[in-house]
């Protein structure tokens, strides 16, 4: 079931809206929500890999930013204030993760079964392999590989979501790039996989 | 497509690839949640609010939470996080109870009643229509559920989870020793958590209490004495064994029997190897010896120890590892799986592409509609047209077209197709 959004709050831009929510507007957060929840969700999914259950994630975002939208100094940077919501819960969940992880704990239960994310079980390996490939960097290198690759963001908008310079940002892009691609193909499940996707020149 | 051209795309194909791999199949789609999730943000936020406005959020004897009302506004009532009541203490602005003088007594709509004892620290993490998740940190915490179909409660203690569906029960939490206890007054729950990888239940009478810096899981009669250590003890199977037996008219020497010993139990291969121990999967080989687990190892461990073998380029390990599952556990899917994948270590080892070949004809033929018949039947394509050319591989392309006409290999078979 989807929210059903507030005519003509739905219809505002999103400086009318972060004014709507600092105002406390009771039809502001359905508005919202239905607005961005799609991006927040989409974000910790692409940022946080398959199987793992964001939705709690995605309340946590939400919680914090009508918490905190009062503190918005520019009501116009809404979408990209969200962002870097996001983006610090991400940081936050993979800090816990390899803490959990450090300490020898089992994932959490809400890992959950991968079939529902890709179908083919080809498919699903390789992008449970990748991520686990991308579990091997720092939180700001591998952040700043999913907003500005996976997710197409601006090296403005990533170097904004993860508060560093723009160098900064693409020194980290250059890291991510160089040892992603060294890792990719020296691993044989993804080797395994990209045979059929890429070596298409095996036949011609 | 050409990737290298934009800008906002990894250069490399490769890496290319897996992200749109992701970019497709990771989407922010979820409708069928929206509603219920946020009317979860608005049942959290509204007492985080009032938090702001009087420093301290407190009720007692109040009305369900005003959030519940919002909520239904946006959702139907089967759909409504369970309203939630303080009768007595206090609820900070992230849900969090504790630690305090008395005890606190939280309320839900659906009748469950949850009293943090004195001194406890615990937090309410979520609200859903069929009950709540509750993170004790330190200390006792007492449940009353009510008992109601899908009713689901969970409390979490470091790594412990108990699920409960309709009980009374009470969980303390040592946060020092990471040890927990769990009492049972009516019906029973599931425990899982370090040492009880795979869960234990707990039945009513029963009290379970785990150690892990001891590597000991006990469960004891509640109105008996816990066992003595010198007496004999019961080893379990596995640490997913049932207590069920431990509550039902304990005499005393059976009291005694109930007290379990667990050895500190590991990781098992396979969730060693999803999350990437490969090398910790072969120590463990190596340690209880090669041929011993070639010969005596479960078919979960062989094919998790076939993996990390693959994952870590031990060929001659994987290769063995592959080969007793297919001689012990012939006929099981894994087993049929084997032999696809000897054929893809001979590929990646650079060895005979012929006997590779002669696997994936033999995978084919005894699982033609197995997970990985597209693979094994391109990967024969490829073979047959590099080793003996286009003419002797066209029938190929043609059956694979035929079979997965949008496979990862139906670009290369249509060239074949195209070209005769």
């Amino acid at each position: 079931m989807q929210v059903r959004a507030f005519v003509g709050l739905a219809d505002a831009d999103d400086e009318k809206l972060a004014r709507a929510l600092i105002a406390k507007d009771p039809n502001a957060a359905t508005v919202a929500w239905e607005r961005f929840a799609p991006l927040v969700r989409r974000i910790l999914r692409r940022a946080l890999g398959p199987g793992q259950n964001a939705e709690d994630l995605v309340q946590e975002v939400f919680l914090r930013l009508f918490l905190k939208v009062h503190e918005l100094r520019e009501p116009k940077a809404l979408g990209a204030f969200i962002i870097s919501i996001t983006t610090l819960t991400v940081r936050s969940e993979l800090r816990r993760r390899r803490a959990r992880s450090w300490l020898g704990l089992s994932p959490d239960a809400a890992a959950l079964d991968l079939r529902v994310v890709h179908p083919d079980p080809a498919g699903r390996q390789a992008l449970k392999r990748f991520y686990e490939l991308l579990d091997r960097f720092n939180t700001r290198d591998r952040m700043a590989f999913v907003l500005r690759y996976i997710e197409g963001m601006s090296l403005v908008e990533v170097s904004d979501a993860l508060g560093v310079s723009i160098s900064t940002a693409k020194r980290s892009l250059l890291h991510v790039r160089r040892r992603l691609a060294d890792h990719v193909q020296r691993d044989p499940l993804l080797a395994d996989y990209m045979t059929g996707h890429l070596k298409g020149n095996d036949v011609e | 497509m050409t990737l290298s051209n934009d800008p906002s795309r990894p250069s490399n194909p490769e890496v290319g690839s897996l992200v749109d791999l992701a970019r497709a199949h990771l989407t922010g789609a979820e409708p069928r949640r929206d509603a219920a999730s946020l009317a979860v943000v608005r049942q959290r936020l509204s007492p985080l609010q009032r938090w702001n406005q009087h420093a301290t959020w407190r009720v007692a004897g109040a009305a369900l939470a005003a959030a519940a009302m919002i909520a239904s506004l946006v959702m139907p009532s089967g759909d409504m996080p369970l309203g939630v009541e303080v009768l007595a203490g206090e609820l900070s602005p992230a849900g969090e109870v504790g630690p305090a003088s008395d005890p606190t007594t939280i309320r839900f709509s659906d009748g469950t009643e949850v009293v943090v004892e004195a001194a406890a620290r615990a937090r309410l993490t979520g609200v859903s229509a069929l009950g709540a998740d509750v993170r004790l940190d330190a200390g006792q915490v007492q449940f009353r559920v009510a008992k109601r179909a899908g009713a689901s409660w969970n409390v979490l203690a470091g790594a412990y989870r108990v699920h409960v569906t309709g009980t009374a029960f009470a969980v303390a939490f040592d946060e020092a020793l990471n040890s927990l206890e769990v009492e049972l007054f009516s019906g029973s729950v599931r425990v899982s958590g370090p040492l009880l990888e795979r869960g234990i239940d707990v039945a009513k009478g029963q009290r379970l209490s785990v150690n892990p810096t001891q590597g000991r899981v006990q469960v004891t009669p509640t109105d008996g004495e816990p066992a003595e250590p010198e007496e004999p003890e019961l080893e379990l199977p596995g640490a997913e064994a049932s207590a069920a037996d431990a509550g039902a008219a304990p005499t005393p020497s059976a009291k005694r029997d109930r007290a379990h010993r667990l050895p500190p139990t590991e990781p098992s291969w396979q969730s060693r190897v999803a999350g990437g121990q490969f090398g910790e999967v072969l120590k463990a080989a190596e340690r209880r010896g090669f041929d011993r687990v070639y010969q005596t190892a479960p078919l979960e461990e062989l094919a998790a120890l076939a993996d990390a073998a693959r994952y870590a380029r031990r060929a001659q390990i994987a290769r063995a590892a592959l080969l007793s599952m297919r001689r012990r556990f012939s006929g099981s899917s894994q087993a049929k799986e084997a032999t696809f994948f000897l054929g893809r270590l001979i590929e990646t080892s650079a060895g005979p592409p012929g006997l590779a070949l002669g696997w994936y004809e033999l995978y084919l033929a005894e699982d033609a509609g197995g997970v990985y018949a597209s693979q094994a039947l391109g990967r024969k394509l490829l073979i047959v047209h590099r080793e003996s050319g286009a003419a002797r591989a066209a029938p190929i392309a043609q059956e694979y077209l035929r079979r997965f006409p949008e496979g990862p290999h139906a670009p290369n078979a249509r060239k074949l197709v195209a070209g005769r």
